[in-house]
């Protein structure tokens, strides 16, 4: 049980005392999304300011409220807020607001992928996504291969466009076989995984040592890339799909009690299944185009959700989206404080992110909520 | 409300497990489903609820082909109670049972929905559980949770499968006389596969036995609780007693392999 549910105040059994324990445990619910959207505001202040320029967390503050209400500064007369102002906007924010976005995404995918596929271990990259993505991208980096002349997109525009095939091919699978099991979908997702990985390291062998550099560089999740100009690609496919997604919270909810009773009450499974396994796809891919593989974020945020506000759709979706970003603005601004050059947020999410979930899944509280196992005895005890 | 099963035939794949199943069942009634493992009990509720699509044959529902009914008019009209549950990403027991008002229900959960959980709860002696996990809770617990899950749909017919299998004997009697209860009181049809031939006996209006895929014999408990047909299609040799005016299975052995 989450720790929400624990401790409920005592209520008369009565219809009156029934109702009132569940809003107020509903209530405790909200009132958990409303820290972390408190937390995430917090972090986003603090992290525009971790810059290598000596800034205090109410500088950051004020050179964004200043933006936004249109106040600007002179170069000459205030120097420190003039160039305030700038290192926020032009330098830390993109990449923090792009972390906030990207976080949310990847958490609210794996969340709802999880519970799709009927599988704790699933995350956003299970059905393959990542391996056609970084095929896509070591196809323009190697060998100069692009759709169309993009310029500087290209190698985003084939990041983006081969990270779908591997969810395509298995959608085309479920209409060929008349319908695919969660598990057949996750192994038929490993073996198309395997199978771009092999034409990638087909790739990599046989390039130079630079070119090698740059491909494997691609694969680590980094928010470096993010800026003004592509932020809003990444804004507006997470907005959209997010927003999807929370509208099919309580269909997942069906789906989580098994096919057989989603469907006795009235839920299309495989409708549903395959609606939010496309949407799903499209954002992780859009995130993915832009920042390689952040690993991790897809799996704990919506675990650690779960250990706190118990399973229930309607609230993990949102907290996810709120956790996500707090992880990973927390991630990138430990990258940030430690390294001199630029350490991409992928590499801190690996470190930062197993210990966590080891104390999740191993905690009492992990155990409780459903990694639970039968404690078998050992011999003699 | 009425179930007519026209003829229906069922194949998982090349394997065929359902062969020219034929019933009429009209509610209120308590009816229940024998026959030993593999049989195809739990295809034939699937088969009635949509869940599965029969091969051939039609399944009817106040004579309109289940085929063309939505499958959310389904949920209205039909309750589904399963032999387990899935727990990989459990739910609070009111949450569990509140998702029996979806076909009702809009995003939020309203007070009246709050209201028909909790009688529910309480009519199955649980109402304490309701904030706690579903992996709490024992198998039997699982069981009467699943139960006011399929109750709180408020269906005109209501399948379980198995829904006692769970429970100690005491508890096995209290919720199938509770089913029975209901039918009388909510005018539902109750649709039951058990492998409790007794309490089947006890509380059933009407029993289908099913052997090899097709109904081998449908009808009171008298009619169908022979000595030969348990032996012919449970292949155990007994003895049927009368007791209270029904019939009570005294088993005494298996009968050897290959002798009918």
């Amino acid at each position: 049980m989450s720790i929400l549910g624990r401790h409920p105040i005592p209520q008369p059994d009565t219809d009156e005392g029934f109702r009132t324990e569940y809003k107020n445990y509903v209530w405790r619910k909200v009132m958990f999304i409303a820290f972390l959207a408190a937390a995430m505001f917090i972090l986003l202040g603090y992290s525009v300011t971790v810059s290598g320029r000596d800034m205090t967390f109410w500088d950051g503050i004020m050179a964004i409220v200043d933006h936004i209400m249109g106040v600007s500064y002179d170069r000459v007369e205030e120097p420190v807020k003039f160039w305030n102002d700038y290192i926020v906007w032009n330098s830390t924010m993109p990449r923090v607001l792009g972390a906030i976005v990207c976080g949310a995404g990847l958490a609210v995918c794996g969340a709802a992928m999880q519970v799709v596929l009927n599988n704790p271990l699933a995350e956003p990259y299970t059905l393959g996504v990542s391996s056609g993505a970084v095929f896509g991208a070591c196809l323009a980096i190697i060998l100069g291969f692009t759709f169309g002349n993009i310029g500087t997109y290209g190698i985003i525009g084939n990041a983006f466009i081969f990270s779908l095939v591997p969810c395509a091919i298995i959608i085309v699978l479920v209409g060929v076989m008349k319908g695919l099991s969660p598990v057949t979908m996750i192994l038929a997702g490993t073996a198309i995984s395997y199978f771009f990985s092999g034409l990638t390291t087909l790739m990599m062998v046989r390039t130079d040592d630079e070119t090698l550099t740059s491909s494997f560089r691609w694969q680590i999740g980094s928010l470096a890339g993010i800026g003004w100009d592509n932020i809003w690609i990444i804004f507006a496919g997470t907005v959209a799909c997010t927003a999807i997604l929370m509208m099919t919270a309580k269909y997942l909810n069906a789906l989580a009690l098994g096919d057989k009773s989603a469907t006795s009450l009235g839920v299309d499974v495989n409708r549903v299944r395959y609606t939010i396994l496309i949407v799903s796809s499209l954002m992780v891919a859009v995130i993915l185009s832009f920042t390689g593989i952040i690993g991790f974020i897809g799996l704990l945020a919506p675990h650690m959700v779960r250990t706190i506000l118990g399973a229930d759709n309607r609230y993990v979706i949102p907290a996810s989206m709120l956790l996500g970003p707090v992880i990973l603005l927390f991630a990138d601004t430990v990258s940030r404080l430690l390294a001199e050059v630029d350490l991409p947020v992928g590499i801190v999410m690996m470190f930062v992110g197993s210990p966590i979930f080891l104390y999740i899944l191993l905690g009492r509280r992990g155990r409780r909520a459903m990694y639970r196992c039968p404690r078998i005895p050992s011999p003699g005890a | 409300m009425r179930i007519k099963i026209n003829d229906i035939d069922f194949a998982y794949g090349s394997v065929p497990v359902l062969h020219g199943i034929t019933a009429d069942l009209t509610g209120p009634k308590f009816v229940s489903i024998l026959g030993p493992n593999g049989v195809g009990k739990s295809t034939l509720i699937h088969c009635i609820n949509k869940i599965l699509s029969p091969t051939s044959g039609a399944v009817m529902l106040n004579d309109r082909n289940v085929s063309d009914i939505s499958i959310k008019d389904m949920a209205k009209l039909v309750g589904y109670v399963p032999y387990s549950a899935n727990d990989t990403f459990p739910l609070s027991v009111v949450d569990t049972v509140l998702m029996g008002r979806h076909p009702y229900s809009k995003w939020g959960t309203l007070d009246k929905d709050l209201d028909i959980v909790h009688d529910t709860l309480k009519m199955l002696g649980i109402s304490h559980l309701a904030m706690r996990s579903f992996n709490e809770l024992s198998a039997g617990q699982h069981q009467k949770v699943m139960l006011a899950r399929g109750l709180v749909q408020e269906p005109e017919v209501l399948l379980l499968d198995e829904p006692t299998s769970n429970l100690d004997v005491r508890h096995q009697l209290d919720v199938t006389k509770m089913l029975k209860r209901l039918t009388e009181e909510k005018d539902i049809l109750v649709i039951m596969i058990s492998h409790d031939i007794n309490i089947a006996a006890k509380y059933s209006d009407q029993i289908i036995m099913l052997h090899g895929g097709s109904i081998y014999a449908v009808g009171t408990p008298d009619e169908v609780i022979t000595e030969e047909n348990l032996k012919v299609v449970y292949q155990v040799d007994c003895k049927v007693i009368e007791d209270e005016g029904r019939p009570h299975v005294i088993l005494r052995d298996a009968v050897p392999m290959g002798e009918d």
